[in-house]
């Protein structure tokens, strides 16, 4: 054999010692956790670029995306700036959002008035952009902004809160740790109690769930709004992005924890994020005012898609947190999916495949399950993540089976839960009879 | 789930169960846990030596009061509760008082759980506020309210590391590390630095993270004189737009370093603003 070795040889030998290195190298917690985020995301190209990105800035060592982003927080809009604004996008059939590609509000037409996400930078921008789209979207004497709900108490998010008092005489609802010292006197969510309950902002109804970390004050959300006709649910995320504070970050996990349980409970399908780049917004507000609002709205990301977001950002802030305090061991969230194999159940095959970015989800319970006759059997996955088991009766073209996966945890791992729902078929594909 | 993901989700019926606490000690104020506590799994820590030993939290808002029960489960029947934090705003800063409720003075338990229990406090206090005022006190004494005794988050760590290493004398020794003021003056208030020690040396290669309100930070790797020294930058890109930020004291942080034999306790340091 040469001793010239190829190019090809040369870097699988190279690759070889890399992996070798890195081998010898033991991993910590930080870069455990930022792997998991990695695998979490799927393989999504989007969740890559926006989701993975920004929630991991601090312990991807890469916060300049974030002071980047914040760059383009232009409040005038006039002249050069004008390249910065977003002008006023319907969204969903009741939502509209108008800011700049930094951070932005939400619009959203109630039976009695308008209601607003966020209250802008200052009095001057909402004065300048908010007031008009107001009357573009039939604000009145008679149909007023009847309420503003505040995700925190930051100046980008409340800055216009006063000018939206004195002059529309709305009143703004903030996190009771945000609320010293603000001169819009707002109602005040009790920011101690981390319970998630109802509240009603000016008319509409909210989920509301105090959220600390990023500020003491901030406040998650959950709202129905009409997406061509159908009622959908859309996140809204009370505040995003760490400091190097123990326990602002410790916080800030917590808090991502219970969003992530909020949006599973409440079957979550949709995002209103204030910071628009966060988790690519921004991207889908530019391609609607290119293209138009699709069917379902751009906005619309999946209950999947959500979920498995905030399991990203779970696992980037256990990565950030690990890192401040090297001590504290954070079990890893795995997100999985479940998904029947060769297309759509029979009454002869009901089988399934559990996995996630770990591969195959072995050993763990899956049950499956038609709600109308509440038939249902139970299986075990194997070591290629499939359970089956059968289910009687099985009604081609008239049950669904749901298969469903409640989830397990131990010290190194939580297993999230997964779970999917199909048309049973006589032949694996419905279309063919 | 590992409890944490629904734990903040539930009601928590406010109401009195002494005996849950299993502190019965007439004419000393009990520790109050709700009838049914909601308990979660202890968050792990490499400080602990016993991870076998299974230990639970539950929390419980009273009012503005944040209280914390860190409970031992022993193998059969309920947990019991070891220690509770309670976590109060007050005036001037947030007061954070700590109970060993296995113990009947300052001495520690030298149990296994005795031991387990110091370690997780301290775990579980690093994570609490650095800007704080905490105290600490046992089963007889259940208040620690004089302002007089109350100390610094690294003083009271410090406490918690030296009772650690009395009552478990023999365990893998935790190193605490100390931090100081650098020694020349800063250029401008967005500079900071400490000088870190550990066993009265210059400790080289130490992580330390700053942080100032509301969201700047840096951070720093010491040199051969333990000097770690960075510039804050507003880590949101508010830079210049908050008012007063020099101000306002400054956090450093060392996380913690536990390897092999050698285990460096996280600890903090308040950087006051020159007046």
């Amino acid at each position: 054999m040469s001793t010239k070795r190829n190019p090809l040889a040369r870097s699988l030998t190279a690759a070889l010692a890399t992996t070798a290195m890195g081998l010898a190298v033991a991993q910590t917690q930080t870069d455990v956790h930022r792997d998991a985020a990695t695998r979490n995301v799927g393989g999504d190209p989007f969740m890559t670029q926006y989701a993975r990105a920004f929630y991991c800035n601090l312990p991807d060592d890469n916060n300049q995306i974030v002071i980047a982003s914040r760059a383009w927080n232009n409040t005038t809009g006039t002249g050069a700036n004008a390249q910065y604004r977003i002008p006023l996008t319907q969204i969903f059939d009741d939502v509209w959002f108008i800011g700049n590609h930094y951070v932005g509000q939400y619009l959203i037409k109630t039976p009695t008035g308008l209601v607003q996400v966020d209250a802008g930078n200052t009095a001057n921008e909402v004065q300048t952009f908010n007031y008009p789209a107001m009357q573009t979207l039939g604000l009145s004497a008679a149909y007023p902004l009847t309420g503003v709900f505040l995700t925190h108490g930051h100046g980008d998010h409340d800055g216009g809160a006063k000018w939206l008092l004195d002059n529309l005489n709305a009143r703004s609802t903030l996190g009771s740790a945000d609320a010293a010292g603000k001169t819009y006197a707002p109602l005040t969510i009790d920011s101690t109690n981390l319970s998630m309950r109802q509240m009603n902002v000016g008319g509409k109804s909210f989920w509301i769930l105090p959220t600390p970390g990023h500020t003491a004050g901030s406040t998650s959300a959950v709202l129905e709004v009409k997406d061509w006709g159908k009622t959908v649910r859309v996140l809204i995320n009370g505040g995003q992005s760490m400091t190097n504070s123990v326990p602002q970050v410790a916080q800030y996990l917590d808090s991502i924890e219970r969003t992530w349980s909020m949006a599973s409970v409440l079957h979550v399908d949709g995002v209103m994020t204030p910071h628009i780049y966060w988790d690519g917004e921004g991207a889908k507000l530019n391609e609607i005012n290119a293209t138009g609002r699709t069917n379902p709205s751009q906005h619309v990301y999946g209950h999947e898609n959500v979920l498995r977001q905030l399991a990203v950002a779970r696992e980037c802030s256990a990565a950030w947190l690990t890192r401040l305090d090297t001590t504290v061991v954070l079990p890893v969230w795995r997100f999985n999916t479940v998904e029947f194999t060769g297309g759509n159940p029979t009454p002869t095959q009901v089988s399934a495949k559990l996995q996630s970015g770990w591969g195959p989800t072995a050993n763990q319970k899956v049950t499956f399950s038609v709600a109308e006759t509440g038939a249902s059997c139970t299986a075990t996955t194997g070591a290629d993540g499939v359970a089956s088991c059968d289910v009687r009766p099985l009604r081609p073209h008239k049950d669904k089976l749901t298969v469903s996966f409640e989830g397990a945890a131990n010290a190194s791992f939580v297993e999230l839960p997964a779970s999917a729902t199909a048309l049973v078929c006589s032949n694996g594909n419905c279309n063919a009879k | 789930m590992n409890g944490r993901p629904m734990a903040g989700l539930a009601a928590v019926a406010a109401c009195l169960l002494a005996t849950a606490c299993a502190v019965d000690n007439p004419g000393v104020e009990q520790p109050i846990l709700p009838a049914a506590p909601d308990y979660a799994p202890v968050p792990g820590s490499t400080l602990v030596s016993r991870p076998d030993l299974p230990f639970k939290i539950a929390r419980v808002q009273r009012g503005a009061m944040q209280v914390t029960f860190l409970a031992h489960q022993p193998a059969s029947g309920d947990p019991v509760p070891v220690a509770v934090m309670s976590v109060a705003p007050s005036d001037r800063a947030i007061d954070v008082s700590v109970r060993l409720l296995r113990s009947d003075s300052a001495g520690g338990d030298r149990s296994d759980v005795g031991v387990a229990t110091l370690e997780y406090l301290y775990a579980w206090t690093f994570q609490q506020d650095p800007l704080a005022r905490y105290c600490l006190g046992h089963r007889q004494q259940p208040r620690c309210e004089v302002t007089g005794s109350r100390s610094s988050h690294a003083e009271f760590l410090g406490k918690l590391a030296a009772l650690r290493q009395d009552v478990a004398p023999t365990s893998v020794p935790w190193h605490v590390v100390t931090m100081v003021p650098a020694a020349s003056a800063p250029a401008d208030a967005d500079e900071v630095g400490v000088t870190v020690t550990s066993d009265r040396r210059p400790m080289e290669g130490a992580t330390v993270f700053f942080h100032r309100a509301p969201h700047s930070g840096c951070v720093a790797t010491s040199r051969a004189d333990g000097l770690a020294r960075c510039q804050l930058v507003d880590q949101h890109g508010d830079h210049g737009e908050h008012a007063d930020e020099d101000k306002v004291p400054v956090v450093a942080t060392f996380p913690g370093d536990v390897r092999s034999g050698r285990v460096l306790v996280p600890t903090t340091f308040i950087l006051n603003p020159a007046p």
